[in-house]
């Protein structure tokens, strides 16, 4: 089998395995059980089309009011950004529990596979799980720019592959930072303490990042922006997203349509997401499989117990008993 | 042909020493029995022999490839069966055995045939489209066997297989073990149960505290102690200092 070939079986196997379709198609049809929940999750989102609804018409609203100033181009890179963010933040959870928590990976180490086959199919498996996620945030903005915008073939490709590239480069981002962590730190079995800490770095990182470039740009810089505002188009798009460029990239590529602009911009964006794609490839290659291997290498010290000690540790299985005749029984 | 040369492994930074100076070769057609107390360090030289750990020290060979050098190349001919099914539990049977299928390679022909035999001697073929998910332990055991299998490896490594299997599967898979080493492959797995080391090892290896303390035949082994002529009263002798 050749490598392409391998690599779509195990990543067809850790999709099939992480959104259980087989369990739910047994559950359903052949055991005939949580038949129930079918009409319960209709009734569910049917419930969520006022909010959606009611969303919707927050940013027709928002669109038809930057629209004369020529700033409407902004809602997509919030849109854009907010999920790229959503993004980046679930990805540290997902990343560490799937690249070095899931129980799956004991079975697929001893197998004839590659460290970066088995990771790619980890990161694939976390891709789909983020599009799903950020979908209700996203997709409403972006479609219903293009409703208003009146976006044609352009906008409708343009967006798919966008949403197709949206998670790479942060999904990309964190794994370089939970691989190198885990290579160089030994953080065995201490999943939560990873989490928390790696969600504290990324917080704080952005942080600074805000604070810096707040005081590097000093109080004039806030006329300059309201200035720009209302004289030069996209002034906001580029403020909201010079934070994190990609988010301006796949906004101008998305409203760009088949224009050169358009296409210039989706090619950045592919282009920056390709290459950070092939970074964490080659990185799983040199790096993954030696933070992973061993990680569960865990022992106790040998200590043993006086008697003493020990009857302080056992239970004698009467405390529970000894309550039970001071608690007031009904009627007395 | 299994090769393990200086093999040392230790764990909390070299104070506890779980594998110390293993030496051991396990020849084609062989079954080798792989016995000691509990944290001897049987599992550990296991997950060593299957990529899952990497040794401190020594060299691990397997049909002449260096694990750690060409572990693709080692790893194509191996498979291993872990003494718990760690396993894809929200395929299905057959979707996982079709997994391992790809992954090894194995044609569609060999593959229907021996998925068919094995699924058919551990009665597992009337539930092979049920999730993994909804097995008894001893049905996952049976699968992960079956998926061992299939490809044919010419080494197979096996932590403690027999455990969960009900009598006529574990009878079957023996017969099984025999069958495959006939054809020159080799066999290595640990247990606990002397009756079926006794009876079903070419060769014997007893590890106690990380150290190979025996090493042979039951003949061999036998030699060792004249008072003793059980396995277990052997084993019971070694493991007792």
């Amino acid at each position: 089998m050749s490598r392409l070939g391998r690599l779509a079986t195990v990543i067809r196997a850790g999709l099939r395995s992480n959104f259980g379709l087989a369990t739910l198609k047994h559950r359903l049809f052949k055991e005939k059980k949580d038949r129930w929940l079918v009409p319960l999750f209709g009734l569910a989102a049917v419930g969520v089309l006022p909010t959606l609804y009611g969303i919707v018409l927050l940013i027709e609203n928002a669109y038809l009011l930057l629209k004369p100033m020529g700033q409407e181009r902004a809602l997509l890179t919030l849109g854009l950004l907010a999920g790229q963010l959503l993004i980046l933040l679930f990805g540290i959870y997902y990343i560490i529990s799937a690249f070095y928590f899931s129980r799956d990976l004991e079975m697929l180490i001893p197998l004839p596979l590659r460290p970066s086959e088995v990771m790619l199919s980890k990161f694939t498996v976390i891709m789909i799980n983020e599009y799903l996620t950020v979908a209700a945030v996203v997709l409403p903005v972006v479609i219903t720019f293009g409703v208003m915008a009146k976006g044609g073939l352009g906008f409708l490709v343009n967006t798919i592959l966008v949403y197709a590239a949206l998670p790479i480069i942060p999904l990309a981002v964190v794994s370089v930072l939970v691989v190198a962590m885990m290579r160089f730190i030994n953080v065995s079995r201490k999943k939560d303490i990873l989490i928390l800490v790696g969600s504290i770095v990324l917080i704080a990182a952005s942080l600074a990042l805000q604070v810096g470039l707040r005081r590097s740009q000093g109080p004039q810089a806030n006329m300059q922006a309201v200035t720009a505002f209302f004289t030069s188009p996209d002034s906001l798009l580029n403020q909201v997203g010079s934070k994190f460029p990609p988010s301006v990239w796949a906004t101008k590529a998305v409203a760009g349509g088949f224009s050169g602009e358009g296409l210039a911009n989706l090619a950045l964006l592919l282009g920056v997401s390709i290459a950070f794609f092939a970074g964490i490839v080659v990185m799983s290659e040199k790096l993954f499989y030696r933070g992973l291997i061993g990680l569960g290498e865990t022992t106790g010290k040998k200590r043993r117990l006086t008697r003493a000690e020990m009857s302080r540790r056992i239970s004698s299985g009467r405390r529970a008993g000894r309550a039970w005749p001071t608690v007031p029984l009904p009627g007395t | 042909m299994i090769e393990l040369t200086n093999v040392s492994k230790s764990y909390n930074r070299g104070k506890v020493k779980a594998v110390d100076d293993l030496n051991l070769a396990v020849k084609p057609g062989e079954i080798f029995g792989f016995l000691g107390p509990n944290g001897a360090g049987k599992t550990t030289t296991i997950k060593m022999l299957v990529g899952l750990l990497r040794p401190d020290a020594g060299r691990v060979m397997v049909e002449g490839f260096d694990l750690a050098k060409e572990p693709l190349k080692a790893k194509q001919v191996t498979t291993y069966v872990p003494d718990y099914p760690a396993i894809y539990e929200r395929l299905t049977g057959l979707e996982y055995l079709n997994f391992i299928g790809d992954v090894y390679g194995v044609p569609k022909v060999e593959r229907l045939d021996r998925i068919g035999k094995w699924l058919e001697i551990f009665e597992l073929a009337p539930v092979v489209t049920n999730p993994i998910q909804s097995y008894s332990h001893g049905m996952k055991q049976k699968i992960v066997l079956t998926a061992a299998l299939l490809p044919a490896p010419r080494v197979m490594v096996l932590d403690e297989p027999l455990v969960g299997l009900d009598p006529r599967a574990a009878h079957q898979l023996k017969e099984m073990f025999r069958e495959h080493c006939d054809q020159g492959k080799t066999l290595f797995f640990s247990t606990h149960i002397m009756e079926v080391a006794e009876k079903l090892c070419d060769r014997i290896g007893i590890i106690h505290k990380g150290r190979l303390i025996a090493c042979g035949t039951m003949d061999e082994l036998k030699a060792l102690d004249r008072t003793e002529q059980s396995l277990e009263g052997i084993f019971l002798e070694l493991t007792d200092k």
